[in-house]
């Protein structure tokens, strides 16, 4: 094992969304940052977009999902118990480098959910507190958007207008201002403008590719080049098997192994998780000692319970007529959040969000896309005719409510290139989300004839859509319940944080990359303030 | 040219077979056989997509005289066999391999008006959101819930 590695002030496990975050906030202030990331930076030269096979590589080696990409930064997610399958990316940006980009806010309901409603917990903080770090996080990645949206307080402008609609989801505007809806542009981490040093979006389409303009607002093109210019230090291809502690039960900490399976050891005076709400958990778990037999920071037994996936229902409506949707940026247009606070009128509680979003290229289309029904044999090409270019969807992302057997757990069939045991997905739909499925399919259907669609095509719960990963290793006031406190720091283990989706509470009903920057900036301010109290030098 | 492993190619007809009655030509469409979509699946895709084996346990599982059968009797063989991952794997090569072709491509261009280019580096022009269109929706009052 190599131990010559320099005490690091600060040790991140994990570069995206929350990781690079907190690592540029920790390094802006003087602190010395190390990040260890398992998998490689990217090159956006290399992105599929600018080549002829680029709509292929989708269902390969730019598939979301690592069981099917398979590269050898993954590592394998034992998804044999769970509806919705994993999709994430190793690599300095994490799942930024392949993420839509989409960038909404919690609303202030969503951190008092018990008090409100009376289910799950509230959260430790409030929206008002967290509300100064979307800002922040705002200006720092670039985000499209416009004021003035009804469902939500007002807020800072946003750096650049929003994006194109485009001709499909134009359509549906007339709909939903008929019918009485809510709608409103959406909220996205792709530039219009030039901004900070990076281009304008050129609506080539394919976000979840990777950028290769640095349009969108990956962690890699974003908060690390900022975060090294302040000297913090990445060290890819660090697939990390363990955090150490020390005779307090103190994080001390890490255990990692290069590409030959070497171990290194990196001593660090705080370590934070920031390896998404399935990594984190692992590694939690992976990490048992005499101190901490049931994994780090469990004594409350919720490191890897409460997992919260943001289940999806969908709707396409077909159009007669084509309506180019194979163009623009991939992500949503437009969102609806008419039915996104608890109504007691309707049959389950808290909400959902409505986001229009583009049709698909050639292959994904004729493989099913968004719920269509494409067959093969005799009557292909009709049917591909009738749906390419013709579809607009309605994604119903559902708020799913956190229980202790959704889990993530080490798996006893799965583990990656160097045999460390995988995590494992345990997710069962519940009826509260069953029911918020047919509402939402019911609505969204209803906008979409009104907007002409001669067809609507549904699906109560698409499989491939577990990026949000969240709830693992949630922030609580109450230690016996939750595993770190509001900013982040491990009830039992005060020089260890979690900076990701594990921290959430709950899952609120849209996107949470946005809120796991916010939260990874909070956790970093409040290592800076207490600084002190952790033994963290000063190198400003 | 680097080539899929003996499995596959021993199969070849079969392989052909399997592939048009995925996609057979239509008044419009050209059919796999058309576009020797075998060699290109055999060249290309599986080497890039790994689903040899799985397109080999297919192909055997099809029998022999796969190729041979007549087209409603081939139909019935494959869609027996629909919902299992060899079947998906073999959709999956067929239309990769077809969504790029370059007939295909032209067609797409000429009968869908999808620009037969890369997305990048040109992008694609789309109209500026325009601002009025949120006239009606801004009148509403705030409904998000204090907390």
């Amino acid at each position: 094992m190599s131990t010559a590695e320099p005490i690091a002030d600060v040790l991140v496990i994990g570069s995206g969304a929350g990781g690079g975050a907190l690592s540029w906030r920790l390094a802006q202030a003087g602190i010395g940052v190390v990040c260890l990331e398992r998998g490689d930076w990217s090159d956006p030269s290399t992105y599929p977009a600018a080549t002829p096979d680029w709509e292929s590589r989708r269902v390969r080696d730019f598939h979301p999902n690592p069981n099917i990409r398979r590269r050898e930064t993954d590592y394998p997610v034992d998804d044999s118990s769970s509806p919705i399958k994993p999709l994430m990316f190793c690599g300095v940006g994490g799942s930024t480098i392949l993420w839509t980009a989409h960038n909404p806010r919690f609303h202030p309901s969503d951190f008092r959910v018990k008090t409100l409603d009376g289910v799950a917990d509230d959260w430790p903080l409030s929206y008002d507190e967290l509300a100064p770090h979307y800002e922040l996080n705002d200006r720092m990645i670039g985000v499209a958007g416009i004021n003035g949206d009804p469902a939500m307080p007002a807020r800072d402008p946003r750096p650049v207008p929003p994006l194109p609609l485009g001709e499909g989801a134009d359509r549906l505007i007339d709909a939903f201002d008929r019918l009485g809806y809510h709608w409103w542009p959406a909220d996205s981490a792709v530039l219009t403008r030039a901004y900070d040093g990076r281009l304008a979006c050129n609506n080539c389409g394919p976000c979840e590719l990777g950028c290769t303009r640095g349009s969108k607002a990956s962690s890699d093109v974003t908060y690390w080049p900022k975060a090294l210019e302040h000297g913090a230090q990445v060290i890819t291809r660090a697939a990390v098997r363990e955090i150490t502690v020390d005779g307090r039960g103190r994080a001390d900490g890490a255990i990692w192994l290069d590409d030959d399976g070497t171990e290194h050891r990196q001593k660090a005076r705080v370590v934070v998780l920031a390896a998404n709400g399935v990594g984190t958990p692992r590694l939690m778990l992976l990490s048992t000692s005499s101190l901490y037999p049931e994994g780090l920071a469990n004594s409350s037994g919720q490191v890897g319970r409460n997992l919260m996936l943001h289940p999806i229902a969908l709707a396409t409506g077909v159009f007669e007529d084509n309506v180019g949707s194979f163009h623009g940026p991939d992500g949503l247009t437009m969102f609806s959040q008419e039915w996104y606070e608890t109504d007691p009128e309707r049959n389950f509680l808290r909400g959902y969000g409505i986001q229009v979003t583009r049709g698909q290229g050639p292959l994904v289309t004729a493989l099913g896309g968004f719920a269509l029904d494409v067959p093969w044999g005799r009557n292909h090409h009709a049917r591909f005719e009738q749906l390419f270019g013709h579809v607009v969807t309605c994604a119903v992302l559902i708020e799913d409510l956190p229980h202790p057997t959704n889990m993530v757990r080490l798996s006893e069939r799965d583990s990656d290139r160097f045999g460390v045991p995988s995590p494992q997905m345990v997710y069962e739909l519940d009826e509260n989300t069953m029911r918020m499925s047919k509402h939402g399919i019911e609505r969204s259907s209803e906008v979409l004839r009104e907007a002409g669609a001669s067809e609507v095509l549904t699906m109560d719960v698409l499989p491939m859509a577990g990026f949000h990963l969240m709830g693992t290793a949630r922030m609580g006031d109450d230690p016996s319940r939750s595993v770190v406190d509001g900013y982040g720091r491990a009830h039992d283990v005060p020089n260890l944080f979690v900076a990701d989706g594990s921290l959430f509470t709950t899952s609120a009903g849209v996107n949470p990359t946005p809120t796991i920057q916010a939260l990874a900036l909070r956790v970093a301010d409040h290592i800076v303030d207490t600084r002190d109290a952790m033994d963290v030098p000063s190198h400003a | 040219m680097p080539e899929t492993g003996p499995g596959v190619q021993l199969h070849r007809a079969a392989l052909a077979a399997l592939l048009e009655t995925l996609l057979p030509g239509s008044e419009h469409w050209p059919g796999a056989s058309e576009l020797d979509l075998a060699a290109t699946v055999t060249e290309r895709v599986l080497m890039a997509s790994g689903h040899d084996e799985a397109i080999e346990r297919l192909l055997e599982r099809l029998g022999a005289g796969f190729e041979e059968a007549a087209p409603e009797k081939r139909e019935a063989a494959v869609r027996a066999e629909e919902g299992t991952d060899e079947f998906a794997a073999a959709l999956l090569v067929a239309y990769d391999a077809y969504y790029v072709n370059p007939r295909v491509l032209e067609l797409l261009e000429e009968r869908c008006g999808y620009v037969q280019r890369p997305p990048q580096p040109e992008g694609f022009h789309l109209d500026p959101f325009d601002e009025s269109r949120l006239e009606t929706v801004r009148k509403r009052k705030p409904f998000w819930r204090q907390a």
